[in-house]
């Protein structure tokens, strides 16, 4: 029997490069060596100014990560949408904005409750409870209900970040139809056109993942940035030099991805 | 609680699961496999757990609004009925058809009506994006004519060039840019997989994340 399976050694390998790569970046930063990026994310930065806009308005913000499951395929997507969203909750509890938060997973509530009250400590408030709501699974339903909580609560601002499906062209054209000021955020290759279609802001495909180790600002989390750009540094070099060794006939690298 | 039960024990749960999911994939260990697949299986009872939780949650909810008679508690009123007429239903095996008959005759007609919707909000979103204002907006609004006019019934009728416009667009730039995304993301993920693995990002512990900018 062969302790590695046949079509997954040149996976293994790659995998073992790349998260080497964020490893010892990570261990540099744990260290002490300091990792300042060049640009932030312009979905990131205006957080705040939405949050202070709905707090002028005197009317609440809107917050989704998106109605599929935290353990499906967008499992990672939805994290990242909680993640942010503490962000959001702290800005909240900071300018004194209502934050009302829409799930369409149960196994999502706890999670989100415990982050808000988190935040909401972290911002001496805790007496303030999370305004998470529970919405029907299906895109249909949780649809409808995020653009019912939107209009009955006249909400200033809507973001829906996180791994949204097709729940998201409806949010996102109700919270349009209602004049909310909108902040995106997808890592799905299928919704990143109607993001930047619709939001004033958005934060989309690898953004994603990033913005949890920026809000963190820690250089251990922000190694991981660097790292993945390294990472397609090695990636883009190996599809130039693949096409160009199959173009002349030499398939080495073809085959080694094989193995 | 410690410190090291509160902090230290989580991270190590999940390491100790990260890895049980990811060196069964490529290094062929049966025993190993074994353990993998019994972890994923336990995904189901700590969802059906979650799901009464949520169940109670939303009863409370609704439960106070009917109560204090807030805006809209009629809603809540017909969303308990709904609630116990398909916990019932679905409790007893006797009256499994009236379960499928209400869920396809009401929930799944309702449920077709409200996602038509999409169509007519796509409509809407692209008469937004389609604004042509600078080069970008043009070459996007251009492609998405093409594909569209490829697309239609008529449009390969009236020029049947279009197909192979569209086709070409589809297969080399519209996969270009969703590889690109694609990798870009799963690097993240990687990223991020490492993070949590670490104990840096605390989220399934439903710890913020947010610690310098807190206190700028």
């Amino acid at each position: 029997m062969a302790l590695f399976f046949d079509g997954r050694i040149a996976n293994m390998l790659l995998f073992i490069i790349f998260n080497g790569v964020i490893l010892i970046l990570t261990y540099q930063g744990i260290s002490g060596k300091k990792f300042e990026l060049k640009k932030t994310l312009a979905g990131l930065d205006a957080i705040p100014e939405a949050v202070g806009r709905a707090v002028e308005m005197g009317r609440p913000i809107h917050y989704t990560p998106g109605g599929n499951a935290l353990y499906g395929v967008r499992g990672t997507h939805i994290q990242m949408g909680l993640v942010i969203s503490g962000h959001v909750a702290q800005y909240c509890a900071r300018l004194g904005g209502r934050l009302i938060v829409s799930l369409a997973a149960p196994e999502q509530i706890p999670l989100a409750e415990e982050i808000y009250r988190s935040a909401y400590i972290a911002e001496g408030q805790p007496d303030v409870q999370p305004d998470v709501r529970f919405y029907a699974k299906g895109d249909a339903p949780f649809g409808a209900g995020c653009i019912g909580t939107m209009a009955t609560e006249k909400a200033a601002v809507s973001m829906i970040i996180g791994g949204s499906g097709s729940d998201f062209p409806m949010i996102a054209e109700g919270a349009y139809r209602l004049g909310a000021f909108q902040i995106g955020g997808s890592a799905n290759v299928w919704m990143i056109p109607l993001v930047i279609a619709c939001c004033e802001y958005t934060i989309i495909g690898e953004e994603l993942f990033a913005a949890g180790a920026m809000l963190s600002g820690d250089d251990a989390q922000l190694a991981g940035i660097v790292a993945s750009d390294y990472n397609k540094l090695f990636i883009v070099a190996l599809i130039l030099l693949g096409s160009l060794l199959v173009t002349a006939g030499i398939p080495t690298i073809l085959d080694f991805l094989k193995l | 609680m410690s410190n090291f039960a509160q902090r230290e024990i989580p991270v190590i749960i999940v390491l100790v699961t990260g890895l049980l999911m990811i060196v069964p994939f490529f290094i062929n260990i049966p025993i190993l496999a074994d353990v993998s697949a019994e972890v994923r299986r336990l995904i189901v009872p700590i969802a059906a757990f979650a799901l009464v939780l949520g169940g109670v949650d939303v009863s409370i909810r609704h439960i106070n609004k009917v109560r204090r008679k807030s805006s809209g508690y009629q809603f809540s009123f017909v969303l308990l009925g709904t609630y116990i007429f398909f916990l019932i239903v679905t409790s007893m095996p006797g009256l499994v058809d009236i379960y499928t008959t209400a869920y396809i005759t009401v929930i799944g007609r309702v449920n077709e009506t409200v996602f038509s919707l999409i169509a007519l909000f796509m409509a809407s979103m692209a008469y937004r994006a389609f604004k042509m204002r600078t080069i970008e907006t043009l070459l996007f609004g251009s492609s998405c004519l093409l594909v569209l006019i490829a697309n239609a019934p008529i449009g390969e009728v009236l020029w049947p060039g279009s197909v192979g416009i569209r086709d070409w667009i589809m297969s080399v730039l519209n996969m270009a840019g969703m590889r690109a995304v694609g990798i870009g993301v799963a690097l993240g993920i990687f990223a991020y997989g490492i993070r949590t693995m670490l104990g840096y990002e605390r989220i399934a512990l439903g710890e913020v994340v947010i610690r310098r900018k807190s206190r700028e």
